[in-house]
């Protein structure tokens, strides 16, 4: 007895396959008896690549924070990643990495995802996550801490537009100012010194301090002009009467440290860049000296960054000197920002957090469940990726609490199609003119009296002859004139008096600015009726003639100026794994984090003959399309956060040699419930949707159906009862007859006997995924004779909670029968097979195998 | 040897500058935080923290908890001066490490306006906390009672249906302990421990180290909510405050 052919399902001559969920690691610690946990969290936030003030960025005064919400320049905002890390308390971080322990024990709550075979799409799962708060020194978060002024600041600006020098004081010999052109003047001496103070800014510590200069010609710097700052003399000024002096001369700018006193000679250089001026030009400069560091940039580049605490308070003002004549020095547009305190930062973490990054929603972020070895590895922990639901709090206990969601969950909030706004710019009847023709020829037509006096009425329109000389002939009409009702067109065969004309439009309008929503090409519907457009010009979508009217099943019709035009998403014969995959992309789940492989492989094994036709005319929520389909595909979709791809599978066997085995050794607890109200007898599939814009729940408006009926269930020595399954499907289209047969044969398999559904608690060492198929071995099921009986269950619930995992699982008989895949060549004969060879179908002569199991049977 | 407490930074006098930090979250002023999690990394050796105080402040010790210093092969330092090390340099103490762990740097009190940390090595060592501050060691006995290593570990054990063990699952492991000095002078208690307590020990975490011979490795610990300091007619009292710890693996 070879092994031969035999296999579950003969429609479809499936073939093995084995699980396609993530590969399961046993960790080394998880293995151990002595495992420390610890949970961790990385939340992804937009951060700018942008330096503040650098080109591209143009932004000028106080620095923002990086983020869009902060952003001063939000069209050059160039958009990142930053992550910022939580774990566990108690959890000591992994050397130089900054990973705060804000979560507290017990501080991960999980509902994770529910696999529902029968029903399609899992039931989302949601985490949420407690993290502490605690005043934090900023430097994380903010790029700039260093240099930002916080706690009480104080802002000057000055765009000099007043025209009055108020507010600035001058001291030097023969020094004046002055408002010309809008900026301010300083004129100095020759050879003498000229400083002009900011009298509005008092002795302060650190500030920030922008200011345009113009660029005096090359000769002029021979002398200097700049900024002083943290200056406490201001009397008749010197060579060195400053605290710190920000200098522009030929080819170079410098820091120059200096006596705050009437001292000659020379000022202690700090800094020293070389830097080319253009005469005439204007530079943006700008100065941060904060406790004893010290900036400076031009036009957003840094030319300085040094340290000195020679003097950590005083005023500041504007500057300028030339050796060997006068010389007027222009300012403009002053920027300063003072703190007179020392620096602080106020608020804790959480705080700033929440006011600085608003858009945190839908980013991604990664729960890491693990153990604590030393040394410490992130490799014993594993990675499940989210989007991020909500960031909430704080609570009266001062925590915050994050949601994170699956992927699928976008899925909920999406709908496709996307809603679209236009409306028809004028009414769009159906037929806009008919009657018979005239007179005629290949290219020119005479029409009834009856048609419009306006000339190019029907220009653009379409001309169908459909009946007489000339039927079946449609052609675009090119002019229109409208004294002699004549239409130029271009026919093959000449219409005559006993021809029959029609004129229909062959664009609509949808409004001012809305075509951009369209596409290039597609389905609209307006009213009942579905129209095929295949190109647009901006606000006008267009089709070549009225065949493009009427699509999936629906009436050509009038409509009325101002009806809804919604763009519509249609399918024509396409593999179901494409579609599923493009309401995943349409809900926002790139391909990236879609299993392509898994579910084509599904689509190749177990639904080679379903095919999807059908068009979505209004916008539905996307979670609910994918429900419909992967019920009607008997198709379990779920979102698989460790392999971070949205999975799919087909509820039928798998191969017995990877199957997981769990026994009462392996179990904490144990829990079995009876769903018998899952069970079914009959199961009725309606299919083949009239029209597409037919209400899909009622079932006349289905041309086919198919019902499968277990007899034996519903006899008086069974059930005794009839528990029908009744679905309809718009998805499939007539040419899935074969697969809707299989489709209910399986589900009446599958659902004739109650499942069980087992709640277990396992400990952490046990590894399964959801989706799998395993055997379950427990006192809790058993045999004829009471004995443990083994199960194959479909595990749909894995809740890890690292001290233990929460597991369910339902069982599954697939007809209650022994099944079995087609053997590969050269497989044994049953008497001397392994058990590992009997996964596969031999033929028995009887009833009965030789070693007096049951026969395998074509199910 | 008596218990100590280490507390108090002269790095956070001012803002620390760094000669050179790695681009990440990697900032200077994360040593003077007393968080274990956040941290400061050069980008080349021999490389400095300085900090200018404003005017000679004292020290007495050097706590450092949270770093590689020894997988990275890297010699630590403390050093003073009085001209922001142009001709004043002074080594006040030093150590190459033989492990990882925590550690402590005790030398007689001094005082500088510049204070610095210098590494040396060839490759790029991670410090998470470096307190050059004082450290608290009174005159009076340790109370006999004292645990100093006893913990409580939170977590559950795993048994399966057939009543058989199958591992413990441990969140981290809790030392509480409760320390009194006896027979603490008011003097003592005035001029010192208060301020300490008030400025730090009440709210901050510090370094504990129970006996510096025996377990030389220091705790990083935070105080518990009550403070006592009964009073005796000799003019001493018996101080006692409560402390915990997180008992890690990974340091």
């Amino acid at each position: 007895m070879a092994g031969t052919l035999a296999y579950f399902d003969l429609t479809y001559g499936g073939v093995l396959i084995t699980y396609s969920g993530a590969t399961v690691v046993l960790r080394a610690p998880q293995e151990s008896q002595d495992r420390e946990i610890a949970w961790a969290l990385e939340l992804d936030t937009d951060f700018c690549a942008n330096t503040f003030g650098v080109a591209p960025c143009t932004a000028t005064g106080v620095p923002c924070y990086n983020t869009f919400k902060t952003c001063k320049d939000q069209p050059n905002f160039i958009k990142t990643v930053k992550t910022y890390k939580f774990c566990s308390e108690g959890m000591l971080a992994p050397v130089g990495e900054l990973v705060r322990p804000y979560i507290p024990r017990n501080g991960v709550a999980t509902a994770p995802t529910v696999i529902q075979p029968g029903e399609g799409l899992a039931i989302r799962s949601q985490t949420k996550i407690a993290l502490k708060d605690e005043p934090d020194s900023d430097y994380q978060m903010d790029p700039y801490r260093d240099t930002r002024l916080s706690g009480s600041t104080t802002t000057i600006q000055d765009d000099f537009s007043s025209g009055s020098t108020s507010g600035y004081t001058v001291v030097g010999t023969g020094a004046s100012h002055s408002i010309v052109s809008g900026a301010y003047r300083l004129s100095t001496s020759a050879g003498n010194v000229g400083q002009s103070r900011v009298d509005g800014a008092p002795t302060h510590a650190d500030g920030l301090f922008e200011i345009d200069i113009a660029v005096p010609s090359v000769s002029a710097l021979t002398g200097d002009v700049g900024l002083i700052y943290r200056t406490t003399y201001w009397s008749t000024p010197a060579s060195k009467s400053f605290g710190y002096l920000m200098q522009l001369m030929q080819g170079v700018i410098r820091l120059a440290v200096g006596s705050n006193d009437a001292s000659g000679g020379f000022a202690t250089v700090l800094s020293s860049q070389a830097h080319a001026f253009s005469a005439g030009t204007v530079v943006k400069i700008r100065v941060e000296y904060v406790g004893s560091r010290h900036r400076i940039y031009i036009n957003g580049v840094n030319y300085i960054d040094t340290t000195d605490s020679t003097w950590m308070s005083g005023q500041l003002g504007l500057r300028g000197f030339d050796g060997s004549s006068s010389h007027n020095w222009d300012f403009d547009n002053l920027f300063f920002q003072y703190a007179i305190s020392a620096q602080t930062v106020g608020g804790t973490f959480w705080r700033r957090f929440q006011a600085r990054n608003l858009y945190t929603v839908g980013r991604h972020a990664r729960l890491r469940r693990g153990y604590v070895v030393n040394p410490f590895n992130w490799n014993d922990f594993s990675t499940e990726l989210f989007v991020i639901d909500a960031i909430s709090g704080p609570d009266r206990n001062g925590n915050m609490t994050v949601v994170l969601s699956d992927f699928l969950r976008l899925a909920d909030k999406a709908q496709f199609p996307t809603p679209t706004s236009g409306k028809l710019s004028a009414d769009m009847e159906n037929i806009v003119n008919a009657g018979n023709v005239v007179s005629g020829t290949t290219t020119s037509v005479t029409i009834s009296d009856d048609a419009s006096p306006t000339d190019e009425a029907y220009t653009g329109m379409e001309l169908y002859i459909y009946a007489g000389v000339g039927s079946g002939q449609r052609a675009p009409i090119t002019t229109y004139d409208g004294d002699t009702r004549t239409v130029s067109v271009s026919l093959q065969v000449a219409p005559d008096t006993s021809s029959s004309y029609q004129i229909s439009a062959l664009s609509v309008n949808v409004g001012d600015d809305r075509g951009g929503q369209y596409g290039g090409e597609g389905y609209i519907r307006i009213g009942d009726e579905i129209i095929r457009f295949t190109s647009r010009s901006g606000d006008v979508l267009s089709w070549p003639n009225s065949t493009y009217r009427g699509q999936f099943g629906t009436d050509r019709d009038d409509h009325s100026e101002s009806d809804n035009v919604q763009l519509c998403k249609a399918w024509n014969g396409d593999e179901p794994n494409d579609v599923l995959v493009e309401i995943l992309n349409a809900a926002g789940i790139s391909s990236t984090y879609i299993d392509l492989a898994g579910l084509a492989q599904e689509a190749s094994d177990w639904m080679p003959a379903a095919e999807i036709t059908t068009c979505l005319s209004v916008p539905e929520k996307c979670s609910q399309l994918l429900k419909e389909l992967s019920t009607d595909l008997n198709l379990m979709l779920w979102w698989d956060p460790a392999g971070q791809k949205v999975r799919g599978k087909v509820n039928v066997p798998q191969l017995a040699g990877t199957v997981t085995e769990l026994t009462d050794d392996d179990l904490m607890g144990t829990e079995v419930q009876r769903q018998d109200a899952d069970r079914i007898t009959e199961a009725a599939q309606y299919y083949g949707l009239r029209t597409a814009t037919s209400n899909k729940e009622e079932l006349k408006n289905y041309d086919y159906g198919e019902i499968r009926i277990d007899e034996d269930a519903e006899s008086a020595n069974e059930y005794g009862d009839v528990r029908q399954d009744v679905a309809v499907s718009r998805w499939l289209s007539a040419g899935n007859t074969a697969h809707v047969g299989a489709l209910v044969g399986r589900r009446v398999n599958y659902f004739r006997d109650a499942p069980h559904l087992l709640k277990l608690r396992a400990d952490p060492r046990t590894v399964v995924e959801p989706g799998e198929l395993v055997d379950i071995t427990t006192r809790y099921l058993t045999d004829f004779d009471g004995n443990a009986a083994t199960k194959s269950c479909r595990i749909t619930k894995v809740d890890d909670r690292l001290t233990h995992k929460e597991l369910e699982a339902v069982t599954t008989t697939f007809g209650d029968h022994r099944w079995g895949f087609i053997a590969p060549s050269a497989a044994p004969d049953f008497d001397v097979a392994s058990d590992s060879d009997k996964v596969y179908m031999y033929i028995s002569n009887g009833t009965e195998m030789p070693d007096g199991t049951d026969a395998y049977r074509i199910i | 040897m008596k218990p100590r407490i280490f507390y108090d930074n002269r790095l956070a006098d001012a803002t620390p500058i760094a000669s050179t930090t790695a681009t990440g979250d990697y900032y200077a002023n994360n040593l003077t935080d007393f968080r274990p999690y956040t941290w400061w990394k050069p980008t080349a050796l021999p490389a400095t923290v300085t900090v200018d105080c404003g005017s000679a402040r004292s020290a007495d010790s050097c706590f450092v908890y949270g770093h590689d210093l020894y997988t990275q092969s890297a010699t630590f330092e403390v050093r003073g001066s009085t001209d922001n090390f142009s001709s004043s340099n002074v080594l006040v103490s030093t150590v190459t490490p033989t492990s990882n762990d925590a550690f402590v740097l005790t030398f007689a009190s001094v005082s500088y306006r510049y204070w610095r940390v210098r590494l040396t090595g060839t490759t790029m060592p991670s410090l998470a906390i470096v307190a050059i501050g004082a450290r608290f060691e009174p005159s009076g006995t340790v109370n006999l009672d004292f645990d100093p290593l006893g913990r409580t570990l939170l977590g559950q054990s795993n048994l399966n249906d057939n009543g058989q063990p199958l591992g413990k699952v441990i969140d981290y492991a809790e030392w509480k302990g409760r320390i009194t000095w006896r027979r603490m002078t008011w003097a003592q208690l005035r001029s010192t421990f208060m301020p300490a307590y008030n400025a730090h020990l009440r709210a901050k975490p510090f370094g504990w180290q129970w006996h510096a011979g025996v377990d030389a490795v220091p705790y990083l610990a935070t105080s518990d909510n009550d403070l006592t300091t009964t009073h005796y007619s000799e003019f001493t009292c018996d101080v006692s405050l409560g402390m915990r710890a997180v008992m890690g693996t990974t340091f």
